[in-house]
């Protein structure tokens, strides 16, 4: 199983391709049809799903979170990273 | 000329049809009882079933012209013929999505109960039915990807031996048919003449989930949580290019769905039926 490194904020996290998105008051499901994966994301892993774009990298993602929500910054840092590693390991998310 | 015989029976679901031309007089009876309300033609033929004699109570069965099994007893006939039609049924549908799941009916609320084998959807749709729901399957909903309703493979109930105290008591047993696993096929309608239902509105969807002696527990489940459930009983999602997403979000954003621990049938049915007698 691949590993993410949680610690390497300059590593750019882009979408597999091939994955269903639906929103649902906030929470997101994804659907990869061909591979049967379903990732089920709370309205943090939404926000994070969107950002990570194969442009920003972890870092800046943290930076743009904790600035538009900076009473949760200390959480955000920790959150992000994990949340992106969660991605990974189910194979929505891949890094370059 | 006619291509049907006085012999075919035609059993359908999700826009598809099966024919069986039957020549075993005892396997189209069984198949009458047991597919009664899913008879008739609707939509193409996707595979043809010939059934024929071997002596008094063996039957061989062929599909499409090809011999598949020969010399096997009623039971194991019927057990296949169910199973594989409607596997075929699934697979050929590319415009109902097709979910693993109960539904059943009040008034005109649809409650489905979604879940893998073991979860007790039988069981469930089994009580519930002698309680008065209206029945529509034990095993298979079809939601057709423009259409609100469900309908169900709306064949017999099938329960298995630790479930036998549901209908051991009824009359007209005799049309029962009894596996050599010990499971029995039960027509709804003898648990409530008046049962069935062919289409529903849903209202409500539930994932029950039988532990043993586990008290009754009740979730309630976000939208999201309850189409991340859902996909996990579409059995046919390859057949649509979004994976029949779209169709199971609009389900799952227009019913309230609950995740229902229980080891207590009846507490879990009355809890139900109070959740789709309430508007």
């Amino acid at each position: 199983m691949f590993s993410f490194p949680v610690d390497e904020p300059n590593l750019c996290p882009r979408h597999e391709e091939g994955f269903q998105l639906e929103t649902l008051n906030g929470e997101i499901v994804l659907l990869h049809p061909s591979r049967n994966i379903i990732i089920h994301g709370s309205q943090t892993s939404a926000l994070i799903w969107q950002l990570c774009d194969g442009a920003r990298t972890v870092g800046e993602i943290v930076e743009l979170l904790s600035a538009a929500y900076p009473d949760a910054a200390e959480d955000i840092r920790a959150d992000v990273p994990a949340a992106i590693q969660q991605l990974i390991h189910h194979g929505a998310l891949t890094v370059k | 000329m006619n291509p049907f015989s006085s012999s075919d029976l035609f059993v359908h679901f999700a826009g598809s049809t099966i024919r069986f031309t039957c020549f075993h007089p005892k396997v189209r009876k069984e198949i009458e009882t047991h597919f009664a309300h899913c008879l008739g033609k609707n939509g193409p033929i996707i595979a043809s079933y010939k059934l024929a004699a071997v002596g008094d109570d063996l039957v061989s069965i062929s599909l499409n012209g090809s011999e598949l099994l020969s010399k096997i007893n009623l039971g194991q006939a019927m057990h296949f013929l169910m199973q594989d039609s409607l596997t075929r049924l699934i697979d050929a549908s590319a415009s109902h999505l097709v979910f693993h799941a109960a539904a059943l009916a009040y008034r005109r609320q649809g409650v489905i109960l979604c879940g893998k084998s073991g979860s007790g959807k039988s069981t469930l749709a089994a009580r519930l039915t002698a309680a008065g729901m209206r029945y529509l399957t034990d095993e298979a909903i079809s939601l057709a990807v423009n259409e609100e309703e469900i309908g169900g493979f709306c064949r017999s109930i099938v329960l298995k031996q630790g479930s036998a105290f549901l209908w051991q008591n009824l009359t007209a047993g005799n049309n029962i048919l009894h596996l050599d696993d010990h499971s029995a096929w039960v027509p709804p309608t003898l648990f409530n003449p008046t049962a069935i239902c062919l289409n529903v509105m849903p209202s409500v969807l539930l994932f029950p989930q039988y532990i043993p002696a586990a008290p009754l527990h009740v979730q309630r489940l976000t939208s999201a949580e309850a189409l991340f459930r859902l996909l996990q009983c579409l059995v046919n999602a390859r057949n649509f290019s979004d994976g029949g997403m779209s169709a199971a979000a609009r389900l799952a954003r227009g019913t309230v769905a609950y995740a229902l621990e229980y080891s207590d049938l009846e507490f879990a049915a009355q809890w139900i039926i109070q959740t789709a007698s309430t508007p």
